[in-house]
């Protein structure tokens, strides 16, 4: 089955969907979701790894917060406040137990690389820093970059930006380059999400056609 | 340059500014156009004094103090720091806002003029202000 539970450290029981590549996998990948959890796009971002030859998972991270929390209402409204308010208890530590479960779930297709988008970005970057058995880390927009900037991967990391991304200046991203020069990091001509093809207003082909080449090369350096 | 053309230029920035809303660089120089449509009104208005001209259309338009320090570039300067957004601002929160700052412990990276006193104000709505100030001056 595609959906089902994985089990944290601390016995925390989180949901999680899983995709199988056609025969002996080339390595495991963990897809990190934006803020709106695995919804049917992050779930074609894992199926789209899978026909890549990856055994590939996303978790719920936000299942800590709100239980089973995923939703396809990308307008802004007051569902907003709900969310946020929720999001006051959010902690990345015991996030980040939640995706060293998926690695090792996924570890079962051999080295894992983890991916990440907004949130799933940022913590990309928290979690090729905690090391947590991955071999590689591709992530994108991950929004503020000073809370991150200062961990140092243990794990070869790369890193997608767009240019005009009103929620990240781009002065920061230049500031994460100089931070980092072993991390790569790309910017591309694009707003925030743009990778997401479920918003034709954030989605540019062109943009996320050439990151999601990147990271697929990078994967296929690093995991197989 | 001419005043109606200086401001033109100077809208022109103000609008770009806006559009790349976390950018220090394109705000301050937002303000330095603002400063210098100030002096191609000195040179319309052909006052002989322009540090006293200046000083008058800031008494009349106090809009334009923050930018006009600003563009001075002598102790008020441009920071980039996170705002804490409060829970009822949130349905009028931009997406990327939104996303953002629901994993950075609901903050919000903002531009805003430092000031010598250690005030802080929203660069945007300040060359906003600044420019409306400026154009009913030309009026």
């Amino acid at each position: 089955m595609p959906k089902l539970t994985l089990t944290s450290a601390d016995g925390f029981k989180f949901n999680a969907y899983r995709a199988d590549p056609e025969g002996k996998p080339r390595g495991g990948v963990v897809v990190i979701h934006e803020v709106w959890g695995i919804n049917k796009w992050v779930r074609s971002v894992v199926d789209r790894f899978a026909r890549h030859g990856y055994l590939a998972f996303a978790p719920n991270l936000l299942d800590r917060v709100s239980f089973g929390f995923e939703s396809e209402d990308y307008a802004a409204g007051s569902a907003y406040a709900t969310m946020a308010d929720k999001m006051r208890a959010f902690d990345f530590k015991k996030a980040l137990m939640d995706v060293e479960a998926t690695v090792k779930a996924a570890s079962e297709g051999g080295k894992v690389g983890i991916t990440g988008y907004c949130f799933g970005g940022a913590t990309t970057w928290r979690a090729a820093h905690a090391g947590l058995g991955l071999s590689a880390a591709s992530g994108y927009y991950g929004g503020g970059i000073p809370n991150y900037v200062d961990l140092e991967p243990q794990v070869p990391l790369e890193m997608h930006y767009g240019d005009a991304d009103s929620g990240i200046p781009l002065e920061q991203v230049e500031a994460l380059k100089a931070r980092h020069p072993n991390v790569g990091v790309y910017v591309y001509h694009a707003g925030h999400g743009f990778c997401n093809s479920d918003r034709p207003d954030k989605f540019n082909e062109d943009a996320c056609k050439k990151a999601s080449a990147r990271t697929l090369e990078f994967f296929h350096k690093h995991l197989g | 340059m001419n005043a109606t053309a200086a401001i033109a230029t100077a809208r022109a920035a103000v609008e770009a500014a806006r559009a790349s809303p976390q950018s220090r660089k394109k705000a301050m120089l937002a303000a330095l156009l603002i400063d210098a449509a100030v002096d191609a009104l000195f040179e319309m208005c052909g006052e002989s004094d322009v540090l006293a001209f200046r000083a008058d259309v800031c008494a009349r338009a106090p809009q334009l103090r923050p930018v006009l320090d600003l563009a001075a570039i002598d102790g008020t300067s441009l920071v980039l720091e996170p705002v804490e957004v409060d829970i009822r601002d949130y349905p009028a929160l931009g997406v990327e806002d939104f996303m953002v700052s629901l994993y950075n412990g609901r903050t919000v990276p903002r531009v805003l003029i430092a000031t010598p006193d250690a005030r802080r104000i929203d660069v945007h709505e300040a060359l906003s202000a600044a420019l409306a100030a400026l154009e009913a001056e030309v009026r």
